[in-house]
């Protein structure tokens, strides 16, 4: 109640000033200080609205504000191409197969003609059979890596499969938008209101596709790495440093899993939450219809009305957030499997 | 205080009309941004500065509001501790349920020993694992006595570390690094608060960042140090008797453990704040406040506002220090 | 005190009569400037009521504490990912058994060797045991977390919950004292506000999220418990299902605590201190009473909070070029 009063006291005011200034020009009188104050209160709000929130609206909605919203399915399944790995592991191969296959050489000279004691022939066994497990699986390196992209790609497909794409579309969708909407709506009065909500708008936009690439740039790195790894797991010295690089190369790969999971899991629990008081807030969209590259796109802008609530703008971050929350605790959580 | 902002209030009254009748044969440059052209720029400078006033006023006022009370009463907010009366509802109902728990574990194990005593090193375990939990479930039935003695040690290692310290000299720190602005009736410009003055008539953005040294300094120390310990320190007297139960049993002794690591860190956060205290009388009293002086045109003691800045942010680091000391 | 107030009036009198007589022409001058700060002023109320509208907005979070505190999500959401996750271990666990039975049956080395060979194949057999009832070991730390929660919200975390509205409010106050004098002047304690009200709903609505994740791996976690190498990850994804559903017993704590403390702090300590600090208590306590459960949550928090800052630095730059 005090609330409307006083928005009624503030519209009476307005409605005396705005005569005044009419008065006073219909008089002559110049009245400064008028003029200046009614376009910080009308005019800038409108260029705030206009000017800033517009192109962001047609950035999102018509460019590729959120294509992580569209491609999300995509862009997780995605898994660095193996053939990158080729040129290196060939050098690998050309410096590991004269060394390796010298020393199987000496070592079955060893065992045939060199018969010594019981446990230096045990011995010469087992470090023949782990060079050659090491030459053969090092060859078959390339194949390996396929073999476990197309295992985490199948288990990324079906965790997928657990709820609709769409649900998960939509609410990260809700997501940005609601931001954009609630930032509009604080930008206008004053820009600085808007800034913590408009700065998370990119965020959202933009985050994911950090995370994402980071892994596949990391990815990329191991995969390089991969045949050193196994090299150096053969070696008993060096076992730790060749555990190190096939674990995080198993734990990079598997994280794709683990962020189809999240997104899952906030779908899930989307549909069975519901709030006690779920208020909304609603928002002009202004944005210009795409396709018309002149002034005259601006007399056919689209003007939406859109609105957010509390448990889309809610679950809409906790999606954004989780993406590159889950990965932190996978890696956290993860450690020294191998044997 | 009503009296002394009454008084603030007619002094800005006072001199914005002052500067109005004496400011018509100034000539005012435009470069405080009101684009008036007619000659009553005075009026919106006078109206510009009133307000960068009123603002230092009330963002000074918001950041040192309790400073007083924090001064005066030193001893008392360090030595604060929640009273186990009030708490006792509580912990009646937690004691209730760690017997609950108690008593079937206990049953179970005497009916172990005497009817299903395989070998004699089971026998053995269970006996002391008998032994654990009757010593747990004693400490459990005195926890309101335990928790009070441990409170009293604290505040006793408190106050006697409080009480020869001169107190003075480390209000007189407070008073030192926040100081002073025209607008306290004085005629100086020196510390924070003359920071926050210079800052606020060049930017108002730029006083409330300045704003933000006294919300760390003076809420900080109010508010990490002192109250948050308090509400820390009750919620682990409540839980006292569960932290005994965890940590008499095998499965949960890392969680037994850690809640009454806590607990006692907690609760002897006093005694660091208390020592910080005299840490930081003894180092302005050794080293003179002059010692380091920072400013241009403005004086910024350091000692003083390190030793302040010590007590608000200190003992939440000091704490990390503390872990794994129980067996 | 009488005198100088006398005096004070006194001043104030000569001078508004002095300013009369200078002021002569002037008038209009002064009718219209007095027009502008009330504009001024005006567009001051409205970044207010904007304000307020949003933080009110957020503050609507508090009504639904007592229900995201005391509910989980329904098993039905989560039984579909388990048995998802037990079809995948499936074949491995077959696989693993029926390895070991050929062992024992075909390859019998030493006696040594066989009983370590039997004494797997029983965990193996309990492994499978317990995983099959997994949904039912979830439902049960659902049902006594729900109980447990039930059973403290009654004892007074109501007062708790209007704690922290008061603290919210308190901001608020300052929020619009501020931006009365200077439109830019309560900016900042804003973003700071609508941080931390915005931290606390990501933070319940997490951990609803987590939850069900980790609810949906309990399988994987029994299974990676039973196999010396990876004890640890399962005991770690076990430790978290544990963690994320008993998260809500260290609010409710929390709250109860402060609704029944608050009360007996000396009351020269302004209150708003005490109302912040509660809310900042409220926070941290999975962290304090749990040990580790809350870093993720108090992560997110963290960055949201210090991303306001230099943000706003930005934004007076644009807006003092846009004049």
């Amino acid at each position: 109640m005090r609330k409307k009063k006083f928005m009624n006291l503030m519209a009476l005011a307005l409605v005396i000033i705005l005569l005044m200034i009419v008065s006073a020009e219909a008089k002559g009188i110049k009245l400064e200080s008028l003029e200046v104050l009614l376009e910080s209160l009308i005019i800038k709000p409108l260029i705030r609205g206009l000017v800033i929130a517009a192109p962001i609206g047609y950035w999102l909605a018509y460019q590729d504000g959120t294509s992580f919203v569209k491609n999300f399915n995509r862009v997780i399944l995605y898994n660095p191409p193996t053939e990158g790995i080729l040129p290196f592991l060939n050098i690998l191969l050309k410096i590991l197969f004269p060394v390796y296959s010298l020393l199987i050489v000496s070592i079955g000279f060893y065992l045939l003609l060199y018969s010594s004691s019981p446990e230096g022939r045990a011995n010469a066994k087992s470090l023949l059979s782990k060079l050659i497990i090491t030459l053969v699986l090092i060859s078959l390196s390339s194949r390996l890596i396929w073999l476990i992209f197309s295992i985490s790609g199948y288990l990324t497909d079906s965790i997928f499969s657990l709820t609709s794409l769409e649900l998960i579309g939509e609410i990260l969708n809700g997501g940005i938008w609601g931001m954009l909407i609630l930032s509009t709506w604080l930008m206008i009065p004053d820009i600085e209101l808007g800034a913590v909500s408009l700065m998370l708008v990119y965020v959202f936009a933009w985050l994911p596709y950090m995370v994402i690439s980071l892994r596949n740039i990391v990815l990329t790195t191991l995969m390089i790495l991969f045949p050193l790894g196994i090299l150096l797991y053969f070696i008993p010295e060096l076992k730790s440093i060749g555990k190190t690089i096939l674990e995080q190369f198993l734990i990079w790969t598997f994280i794709q899993a683990f962020m189809a999971l999240a997104l899952v899991s906030v779908a899930k629990a989307f549909s069975v939450t519901t709030l006690v008081s779920n208020p909304e807030i609603t928002c002009l969209n202004i944005f210009p219809v795409p396709g018309i590259n002149n002034m005259l796109a601006w007399f056919f802008t689209s003007i939406d009305l859109g609105t957010t609530n509390l448990m889309t703008l809610g679950f809409g971050a906790v999606a954004h957030f989780s993406i590159i929350l889950v990965p932190i605790v996978m890696v956290l959580l993860f450690k020294k499997f191998l044997p | 205080m009503r009296m002394n902002s009454r008084i603030k209030i007619l002094i800005v009254i006072g001199l914005i009309l002052v500067a109005m009748s004496i400011s018509t044969a100034v000539r005012i440059p435009k470069i405080f941004g009101e684009s008036h052209e007619t000659g009553f720029n005075r009026m919106g400078i006078i109206i510009w500065i009133a307000k960068r006033l009123l603002y230092i006023w009330l963002s000074a006022s918001y950041g040192t509001e309790g400073l007083n009370e924090l001064k005066a009463n030193l001893s008392e907010i360090v030595m604060m501790n929640p009273s186990i009366t009030t708490l006792s509802n509580l912990m009646v109902i937690v004691i209730k349920l760690v017997f609950a728990l108690y008593i079937p574990a206990i049953a179970f194990l005497g009916f172990y020993i005497l009817f299903l005593s395989s070998s004699p090193e089971g026998r053995a375990e269970a006996k002391s694992m008998l032994t654990k939990l009757i010593v747990g479930l004693i400490f459990v039935s005195v926890s309101p006595q335990l928790m009070n003695l441990l409170l009293t040690v604290s505040e006793g290692l408190t106050s006697s570390i409080l009480a020869p310290t001169a107190k003075g000299v480390f209000t007189k720190a407070w008073d030192t690094s926040i100081g002073a602005t025209p607008l306290d009736l004085r005629l100086e410009l020196s510390g924070l608060k003359g920071l926050h003055f210079i800052a606020t008539f060049i930017e108002i953005e730029l006083g409330f960042y300045t704003f933000l040294f006294f919300m760390i300094l003076v809420w900080g120390a109010f508010i990490f140090p002192i109250l948050i310990r308090f509400f820390a320190v009750s919620v682990f007297i409540v839980l006292f008797p569960l932290s005994i139960l965890l940590y008499s049993f095998e499965f949960t002794k890392a969680l037994g453990r850690t809640m009454l690591e806590q607990t006692i860190i907690w609760t002897f956060l006093q005694v660091i704040n208390a020592l910080i205290v005299l840490t930081v009388v003894q180092s302005i009293i050794s080293l003179g406040e002059d010692f380091m002086k920072v400013g241009w045109g403005i004086t910024i003691p350091v000692i003083p506002l390190v030793g302040c800045l010590m007590f608000a942010v200190a003992p939440l680091f000091i704490i990390r220090f503390f872990r794994g000391f129980l067996p | 005190m009488d005198k100088k107030s006398r005096i004070f009036t006194l001043l104030v009198v000569i001078l508004l009569l002095s300013t009369l007589v200078n002021a002569g022409g002037a008038l209009l001058g002064i009718i219209d400037v007095a027009i502008a700060e009330g504009l001024k002023l005006v567009a001051k109320g409205w970044i207010v009521s904007t304000g307020w509208q949003v933080i009110d907005f957020y503050e609507k979070i508090f009504d639904s504490f007592p229900l995201l505190l005391t509910t989980n999500p329904p098993m039905s959401e989560i039984t579909s990912g388990m048995f998802f996750f037990i079809k995948i271990i499936a074949p491995f666990y077959i696989l693993a058994i029926v390895i070991l039975a050929l062992y024992i049956l075909m390859a019998s080395s030493s006696m040594r060797g066989r009983a370590k060979a039997k004494s797997m194949l029983t965990n193996l057999i309990i492994g499978l045991v317990l995983i099959s009832l997994s949904p039912g070991v979830l439902k049960v730390f659902f049902i006594i977390s729900e109980n447990l929660a039930n059973a403290l919200i009654s004892m007074g975390a109501n007062a708790g919950i209007s704690a922290l509205k008061g603290a919210s409010g308190g901001l608020y106050e300052k929020f619009w004292k501020l931006t009365l004098i200077h439109r830019t002047g309560g900016v900042e304690l804003f973003a700071i506000h609508t941080t931390l009200l915005f931290g606390l709903t990501i933070m319940l609505l997490l951990r609803h999220v987590m939850v069900i994740l980790f609810g949906m791996l309990l399988p994987l976690a029994f299974f990676l418990y039973l196999f010396y190498p990876t004890k640890h990850i399962g005991k770690g994804l076990f430790m978290q299902t544990f963690l994320w559903t008993f998260m809500p017993i260290a609010w409710i704590l929390a709250l109860v605590i402060i609704g029944t403390v608050i009360g007996s702090i000396p009351s020269y300590i302004p209150e708003f201190y005490i109302l912040i600090a509660a809310l900042f208590f409220f926070i941290g306590s999975p962290m304090m009473i749990l040990g580790v459960g809350d870093w993720l949550a108090f992560l997110v928090f963290l960055f949201e909070v210090l991303q306001a800052a230099p943000l706003s630095i930005g934004a007076v730059v644009i807006d003092e070029t846009m004049k």
